[in-house]
């Protein structure tokens, strides 16, 4: 009752800017789920509304609810007054309502401006059904001009960095003379010098009189950025504030629902010796470049940079699932070689991979098959499979990995991601690695389950396993990691002590070689 | 809980093509490739090797012939003549109904062919 | 097309000097990747020297004469495959949709008073009738395979297989009607072999055909709906990220049964010219085109990665692959033979194509 209060408060302070859009009462059920209950979202013009939840808390399926996507089972949706109810993407297009998507939906075989123009091409003349490439060139080109953006229109996507995407993508929006334009998490991918060129072109549009969604998790940026904050949880709405009496606490506050008193749980890992050394690791296809680091016994190494820096080929080489140019591996003051995945699951190597669903579970398989797939040689009687064996180690894996779950032949499938992270956690840990590598361990679980991941982490390294675990959440990595290895441009950046550094440092490390 | 949500949000991404879900390494194909490379060629340097078209002779109840190997642009150099009861060889010919003729001493070969056998009854007495 | 030129220049000379400013494991790297890329090119090229030094007639005017004029023929057959595999389909029905529309061409052009006469009271057709109802007849077989992949996401693989079958069936039974009897068509009309098998002009004393000609108008017609047509573009897009452009608002459906749609009004096409061009058109006439005409696109290519590909690509591909059947033929490999090795470069064509497009690991 209370958030309902400061809503009516807020509306009534700038009740003088127009609305833009507004969304009443939408509801969205799937099933099973209930992903939208009742859910409001008012977005003035003129300003940058920035719309925050946990990862499932609904964001998306209220922004795919708006596009059409999903047709939503009740509410209103009013655009200028008027109300609304695209079909399409290519309507709510039409109507003034684009997105920049988080996950680039781009045609990469094809040059800048057939992306620009996809699905509107121009012609050369009224009826005639050839398409102008000069009049694509020139609209472009202004735009462009417009944003300072600096490519030329005739490059083949799949050629530019995904930073100078992201650029086109965000012209595209600008170029349907968008009236909303909705920002899905647009920085992963961007340093931060591209950060400020994207905040400048945001206050542009803002000042033009546009009204902009910003989604994003980073709540620095959503502090600097936005007027409003909108905060959803569990499909639910529970606010909307003006930003400038918000701070990053209150925000995680009504995000998680409860007060977070830590978001990192105290660190128990004691740092013994040197476990593994890596020399001058290069990649054969990939631009991963001499890299040389140290890891220790109980020692969480972090990896940070940003997406396309090097993170994931630097697990992939190490684990050797990619192939290696050259570089030396010694495990225990031992050379070893790690050709395969087979050789380094025998050197006691293990490895979390980033997308969980296409390649870290078998979704149709049960629990207990997911669990004990690496390690089938411990659940053999004989030359046969012993389910006993099987059941034990399953149930040690949900045990000591405090999966919830209802039965071991549940299919994995239907767990949430943390769970299933989890149960994948626990696979490795049956296989009695003494080097983890994780790729995004935390990616798409939401706060409550990261900090159960945070402790299993932090375990096994006082359990005197060593951990390499990459992220893209610098928050996550200073809470959690020993030492921090910054990637830039496929080559170690810097080496930085968790304790004593800054994201500010980091960043600037990442954009070294980018 | 997350389900529901997990399956409709995560439509499967349409980039790739026929190559999207390819999980190989570089050095993998390329032994790949050259495996089928060596393939090919050692499969043309053999049929190249036991070349030769075949010509078949259909003599549509007359004495049976048997089929020759012929190399490119060469003639065929067939002495034998078909022998049918009450009819008389004509020559040979490309097609059934014996419209295009075929001669044996100035036609060359450039493909694996089947010959007719032309015969005209003979005038009864 | 000077600015194009220096552009190119520009291009070509960046390329060397980004060569030269790698490292000596980097060089290595490149020059295998150009290597494996290219690698059907240099076999084909070497094959063709080999070839040309054993036998020199190969190298002779009716040779060439010859080889373009297969490569017209099978060309437009071609340019319709190549659409599906930019869409990361591909289309196996195009052979017997070749037979089945040769057939029906042959059986309405047949000369008046030929004695196995399918339609024996049929008067003369006009050409142009013929030509549109067998772009028709190719139409509506690629409006079925286009609407089943495009509605229920059926893989076109599948769907082309059953049409293939359906329509081989539906030749079979065209060839029953009347008194034929299964028997070929021959004894074509004057004016139909005229139109497609006519001198279009001599060199050396080698007639080229007419249907050369028609084979580039359509290449022509196929260059200006890929790169100048909102279609066009659409397919590519479609074909580089199907979910890209239906977010922007392209018409996925339509586009995906249009691109089946054109692929099977050039079968129509092919059809037409083939059933004067080999003058005898039985059940077994287009048997395997269709995995020609793929090899072709793959070697020029048009990659089943999508959204890749070029007509000029598809035009060089049908032309090498010609040029290398038509030199087994001077080495006198025979036709059944002939099928092994179009099988292996098929192969080696694709995993050359995969390679090409691996993530880098």
């Amino acid at each position: 009752m209370a958030n309902n209060e400061i809503v009516n408060n807020s509306v009534r302070e700038n009740a003088n800017e127009p609305v833009l859009l507004r969304m009443e009462n939408i509801e969205k059920a799937f099933p099973g789920v209930k992903a939208l209950d009742n859910v409001n979202l008012t977005v003035k013009a003129g300003t940058v509304h920035a719309l925050m939840g946990e990862n499932g808390a609904g964001k998306s399926t209220l922004m795919k609810c708006l596009f059409g996507v999903y047709a939503k089972d009740s509410g209103k949706i009013y655009l200028e007054g008027k109300e609304i109810n695209f079909k399409n993407s290519k309507e709510a297009l039409e109507n003034g309502v684009a997105m920049v998507h988080q996950e680039l939906n781009q045609a990469l075989k094809r040059n800048v401006m057939d992306n620009m123009w996809l699905g509107r091409f121009p012609t050369v003349a009224k009826g005639v059904p050839i398409t102008s490439e000069k009049k694509m060139y020139d609209a472009t080109k202004e735009i462009f001009e417009k944003l300072e953006i600096d490519v030329d229109p005739k490059t083949v996507m799949s050629r530019m960095p995904v930073s100078q995407r992201q650029m086109v993508e965000i012209a595209k929006a600008v170029s349907y003379n968008s009236k909303v334009i909705v920002f899905d998490e647009p920085t992963s991918s961007l340093t931060e010098e591209e950060v400020e060129h994207l905040f400048k072109i945001i206050n542009m549009l803002r000042d033009q009189g546009c009204g902009i969604i910003y989604i994003s998790h980073k709540m620095a940026e959503i502090l600097r950025i936005s007027d409003e904050v909108t905060i959803m949880r569990d499909g639910k709405w529970i606010a909307t504030e003006q930003a400038k009496n918000l701070t990053t606490d209150d925000i995680i506050k009504l995000m998680v629902g409860r007060e977070l008193t830590n978001l990192y749980p105290p660190k128990t890992n004691k740092i013994g010796d040197v476990l593994l050394d890596v020399k001058d690791l290069s990649a054969e296809y990939s631009k991963l470049r001499d890299v040389s680091f140290s890891a220790r016994k109980g020692e969480i190494i972090g990896v940070a940079g940003l997406d396309g820096s090097g993170r994931t080929e630097l697990l992939e080489n190490l684990f050797g699932v990619a192939t290696r140019r050259s570089g030396t591996l010694t495990l225990n003051g031992k050379p070893i070689k790690n050709r395969n995945s087979r050789e380094s699951i025998k050197n006691g190597f293990a490895l979390l991979t980033e997308e969980r669903r296409a390649t870290g579970i078998f979704g149709i398989l049960n629990i207990r098959e997911n669990a004990v797939i690496s390690s089938l040689k411990k659940c053999q009687a004989g030359p046969f499979l012993s389910k006993t064996k099987m059941k034990k180690n399953t149930d040690w894996c949900i045990n000591s990995m405090h999966v919830k779950t209802p039965t071991q032949e549940t299919k994995i499938r239907s767990l949430s991601g943390g769970n299933q992270q989890k149960v994948i956690l626990g696979r490795w840990l049956l296989t009695e690695p003494t080097v983890l590598l994780l790729d995004e361990p935390t990616r798409g679980i939401d706060v409550g389950a990261k900090y159960e991941i945070y402790e299993l982490i932090i375990d096994l390294a006082a359990k005197g396993k060593t951990v390499i675990m990459v992220s893209s959440e610098m928050p996550e990595l200073l809470g959690v990691c020993d030492r921090i290895l910054v990637m830039s441009g496929g080559k170690l950046a810097g080496e930085v002590d968790a304790k004593n550094t800054t994201q500010e440092e980091i960043m600037a490390l990442a954009a070294k070689f980018a | 809980m997350e389900n529901g949500k997990n399956i409709a949000e995560n439509k499967p991404r349409k980039t790739g093509g026929l190559y999207a879900k390819v999980n190989m390494s570089v050095k993998a194909a390329n032994i790949m490739v050259t495996v089928f490379i060596a393939l090919l060629i050692v499969a043309t340097v053999f049929i190249v090797k036991h070349n030769g078209f075949t010509v078949k002779f259909e003599t549509d109840g007359g004495s049976h012939i048997d089929s020759v190997k012929v190399m490119h642009s060469e003639t065929l150099d067939i002495k034998e003549t078909p022998v049918k009861e009450g009819y008389v060889f004509t020559g040979w010919y490309l097609d059934r109904d014996c419209t295009v003729s075929f001669d044996t001493e100035k036609d060359t070969v450039t493909d694996s062919i089947t010959l007719y056998a032309g015969w005209k009854a003979v005038e009864s007495q | 097309m000077s600015v194009e030129n220096i552009k190119r220049k520009g291009r070509i000379n960046a390329a060397i000097d980004d060569f030269k400013s790698k490292s000596g494991a980097d060089k290595r790297r490149a020059i295998s990747d150009l290597l494996f890329n290219n690698a059907m090119y240099i076999i084909i090229v070497l094959a063709i020297i080999y070839i040309a030094i054993q036998v020199p007639a190969f190298l002779s005017v009716s040779s060439i004469v010859n080889i373009i004029s297969l490569t017209a023929a099978k060309l437009p057959i071609a340019l319709g495959i190549g659409g599906a595999i930019v869409l990361t389909g591909t289309d196996i029905s195009a052979g017997r949709c070749v037979g089945l529309t040769a057939c029906i061409a042959a059986s309405l052009l047949q000369m008046t008073g030929y004695a196995n006469k399918i339609f024996p009271n049929l008067a003369v057709v006009p050409l142009w009738a013929v030509l549109l109802a067998v772009i028709a007849v190719g139409a509506v077989i690629g409006f079925v395979n286009g609407f089943f992949v495009a509605k229920f996401k059926l893989h076109p693989f599948i769907v082309t297989l059953s049409t293939q079958l359906i329509v081989f069936g539906l030749v079979l039974m065209y060839l029953m009607i009347g008194g034929n009897n299964g028997q070929t068509l021959s004894g074509l009309d004057k004016s139909y072999t005229d139109f497609v098998r006519g001198t279009l002009f001599t060199i050396g004393g080698v007639a080229v055909p007419k249907y050369v000609l028609y084979s580039i108008i359509l290449t022509a017609i196929m260059w200006v709906i890929w790169n100048k047509t909102k279609f066009g573009k659409n397919m590519f897009a479609v074909g580089s990220n199907e979910e890209a452009a239906n977010v922007s608002g392209v018409n996925v459906f339509w586009t995906i049964v249009l691109v089946f749609v054109l692929a099977g009004a050039m079968y129509g096409i092919t059809g037409f010219i083939e059933g004067a061009r080999i003058a005898s058109c039985s059940a077994n006439t287009g048997l395997n085109y269709e995995s020609d005409a793929i090899a072709a696109c793959v070697i020029g290519g048009v990659s089943f990665v999508g959204g890749t590909g070029k007509i000029s690509g598809i035009v060089i591909g049908v032309f090498l692959l010609q040029i290398i059947f038509v030199g087994l033929n001077f080495l006198s490999v025979d036709p059944n033979m002939l099928y092994v090795i179009k099988g292996l470069i098929i192969l080696v064509a694709c995993s050359i194509d995969m390679r090409k497009y691996l993530a880098r690991k």
